[in-house]
């Protein structure tokens, strides 16, 4: 039997499509006509979804139009997949949930405002995580999704088997981690720390931010593992809300010697962005959600 | 008559082509969506953050966003990186350029030039011989760049790892079964390119349209450093990519999120084309074996469809060539340079520039930032935005070619524009760096 998949691609990198069509595994599939892409604008001809067994959805949610598009492929899958940490948590691009949809548009273009030409979707008031849309089966993270986890969905769905993300931190399975952390003296700006970081020793231990601590496992630390503190691309653990908070509470655990504050603050320049550069729609700031589902219902329904 | 095609598929991004044919002229449209405001989304970042966010505007070509990144924040430090350092972010670069190349050969444009095979191309064991070659470059990118889609050992400075003894290894196993594999391929592949563009380059137009790529003092393909060369009817046009701004101008256009790119000469501004044509147009003569064999059928076929987009498509196959051997060549100076990954950096106000050479052409990026070192301008120009115009004028001129000649059928009108617009393989995140497309 062929699993016909739909790929649903919203604002997107094709970072999540290319992540997939390089694993061998995926092309065998496809080669040997187990799986069948039968939607997806970027790698197959066909301009209308049709019914799939399994959608899955790239990109944030930035338009109306998205909305409307990934509610209408929902109603054709047996099965949806929100793949990538722009669907499941809004992604880099909803740090864009911390300016005002205007200033976006007239940041870029000035005067001749595209959105206004009625030719283009205008862009909704936040970007918000896929499951305020819709029911979503299996959230599949990662900026890319990291190849172990590919891995695993995708035996999960030829041998119809339930897919599960591990439970633990980054720290857990990070090469750099010897359970050793003890109170740092000096806080590190990333910039500054790489003039004499040692890239093969714990960044926390080192004063370096690295979000190992809120982040789920899954890549096997493979930042850390080559030298790059964690950036937090696979969002926050199963039962956390919110990865910054998260990342504080860790913080809090390493930094408590360091006086004045403000010091920290140095070293960690933008909280909101580099503690939640994935997952800010995801955050428990409300106002983005309430604001953002308001508009879903407004605007889709 | 109207042509719309929504969307166009087997390309990166959200695009929308309307063509009206009217009766004396055609209007053409290429819409692009999907802007995420990523120019925006920067200001107010840390500057070293700039080479970790810039890869997400384009999946299919992060290396590109993120060496670009990383030298415009170098430049805006004021640091020269170490000799070691250039290697390794210069390998990247070579990898995935071959990696997005073989993306297109192998996924994009795969389908077109398997024809009369339809969805059955896929079974073809030329399909699994790109997507085994494909794998060489994503392995060599992996080690250089950390992780294949949005890379991060490139840092301000130089770079987080050099290669390890095992690295080395790995690389030069993986270049030399590269093109094993590509010289396995190659007579297939190019077999049907050239029916593919004999098939359908007729009603093509084929003028010279000013073309500009970044030209190095070596022979071969500069793909990271260097001046940009402007090749205009019988002149060329030298800069420093510090003096961009003035000759390289942008404006926003209401029916697109991608804005149009002009090169601006003594007050006259005209569209230019970027990518493999023109990079192997105003190169040297290829250093290498296999690539300087590839060219001769590149030129071959360029003499008979001069400058013709369809061209693109062997173009790109002579590159893959060209970037293992030269990541070869690179391996061996390797051997004899100090390892020193960084140089040491210190915040400071200041203004940089990055060009890099992107699979589809030249790609700038930006910055400025105050002395705290936080971002507060980002400007960032990608190779597909300053295409799309070009694409346009060709759609224009081959419809116009083609009812000329009677050929007035919808079908096979918007089957040509699609051959054309895919021979850019054009990447409209890129373009719009920025949101997206999905109107019905």
């Amino acid at each position: 039997m062929v699993i016909n998949i739909g790929i649903v691609s919203l604002a997107y990198c094709a970072g999540c499509e290319v992540a997939l069509a390089s694993m061998e595994r995926f092309c065998n599939l496809i080669a040997d006509g187990v799986v069948r892409i039968a939607y997806s604008t970027l790698l197959v001809d066909s301009e209308k979804l049709e019914n799939v067994d399994v959608l899955f959805v790239t990109g944030s949610i930035r338009t109306g139009e998205d909305i409307i598009a990934v509610k209408e492929a929902s109603r054709k899958a047996s099965k949806i997949v929100a793949f990538g940490s722009c669907t499941c948590f809004g992604g880099i691009p909803g740090l864009g949930n911390m300016i005002r949809r205007e200033e976006i548009v007239g940041g870029v273009f000035g005067s001749v405002q595209p959105s206004e030409s009625g030719l283009l979707p205008k862009l909704a008031k936040f970007v918000i995580p896929l499951q305020s849309v819709v029911d979503v089966n299996y959230m599949v993270p990662g900026c890319p999704p990291p190849e172990p986890v590919i891995e695993a969905l995708l035996e999960s769905l030829v041998h119809g088997r339930e897919f599960t993300l591990p439970s633990v931190s980054i720290c857990n399975e990070c090469p750099l981690n010897r359970d050793d952390k003890k109170p740092v003296k000096e806080p590190r700006r990333r910039l500054l720390a790489l003039n004499d970081v040692d890239v093969d020793t714990c960044f926390l231990k080192q004063g370096v931010l690295c979000m190992g601590p809120a982040t789920l496992a899954g890549c096997r630390a493979l930042c850390p593992s080559r030298g790059a503190p964690c950036i937090g691309c696979m969002g926050p653990l199963p039962n956390s809300r919110d990865q910054a908070a998260d990342m504080i509470d860790a913080l809090s655990g390493v930094f408590y010697m360091i006086e004045p504050l403000e010091r920290i603050l140095e070293a960690v320049l933008d909280p909101v962005g580099l503690l939640s550069m994935f997952t800010l729609p995801y955050s428990t700031i409300p106002y983005h959600r309430r604001v953002g589902v308001e508009e879903v219902k407004r605007d889709a329904d | 008559m109207l042509i719309e095609i929504k969307p166009v598929t087997r390309i990166e991004g959200h695009l929308h082509a309307y063509i009206e044919i009217g009766r004396d002229d055609v209007r053409v449209q290429l819409r692009a969506g999907g802007f995420r405001g990523f120019e925006r989304i920067l200001i107010g970042r840390p500057i070293e953050e700039a080479p970790h966010i810039a890869p997400r505007i384009c999946g299919v070509c992060p290396v590109a966003h993120h060496l670009a990144s990383a030298k415009a924040v170098d430049a805006l430090l004021g640091v020269d990186i170490p000799r070691a350092a250039r290697i390794v972010r210069e390998i990247m670069g070579l990898g995935g350029v071959a990696q997005s190349h073989l993306l297109h050969l192998g996924f994009l444009i795969y389908p077109d030039i398997e024809y009369g095979r339809g969805s059955d191309a896929y079974s073809a064991p030329l399909f699994k011989k790109l997507v085994t070659l494909r794998r060489r470059a994503v392995r060599i990118v992996d080690v250089s760049g950390g992780r294949h889609v949005h890379p991060f050992n490139a840092v301000p400075g130089g770079v987080l790892k050099l290669f390890s003894r095992e690295d080395i290894e790995v690389l030069k196993t993986e270049v030399e079964y590269g093109l094993k594999l590509l010289g396995e391929v190659y007579g297939d592949i190019v077999e049907r390119v050239e029916k593919f563009i004999e098939d359908n380059a007729d009603a093509m137009p084929c003028r010279g349209v000013p073309m500009a790529a970044l030209a190095g003092n070596g022979k071969g393909i500069e793909m990271y450093d260097g001046v940009v060369k402007v090749v205009m009817d019988n002149t060329n046009l030298l800069f420093r990519p510090n003096e961009y701004m003035k000759y390289v101008v942008e404006e926003s256009i209401d029916y697109s999120y991608s804005k149009r790119v002009y090169i601006d000469v003594d007050g006259v501004r005209k569209i230019f084309r970027v990518g493999p044509l023109p990079r192997l147009l105003t190169s040297q003569e290829m250093p290498y074996d296999a690539s300087r064999k590839f060219y001769r059928d590149f030129e071959l076929l360029n003499s008979r469809w001069p400058l013709h987009p369809l061209v693109y498509n062997l173009a790109r196959i002579v590159e893959i060539a060209y970037c293992f051997e030269r990541i070869a060549e690179l391996l061996n100076e390797l051997q004899n340079v100090q390892a020193l990954p960084r140089t040491k950096v210190e915040l400071k106000e200041g203004e940089g520039i990055g060009i890099v050479e992107a699979p589809r052409g030249l790609l700038i990026h930006h910055y400025k930032c105050n002395g705290n070192g936080v971002i507060t301008y980002a400007n960032i120009i990608t190779p597909t935005t300053v295409n799309i115009p070009v694409m346009e004028y060709d759609i224009r001129e081959m419809v116009k070619l083609l009812i000329d000649r009677h050929v007035d059928d919808a079908e096979n009108i918007k089957r040509r524009i699609l051959y054309l617009v895919r021979s850019y393989d054009p990447c409209v995140s890129c373009a719009t760096h920025t949101i997206h497309i999905a109107k019905r």
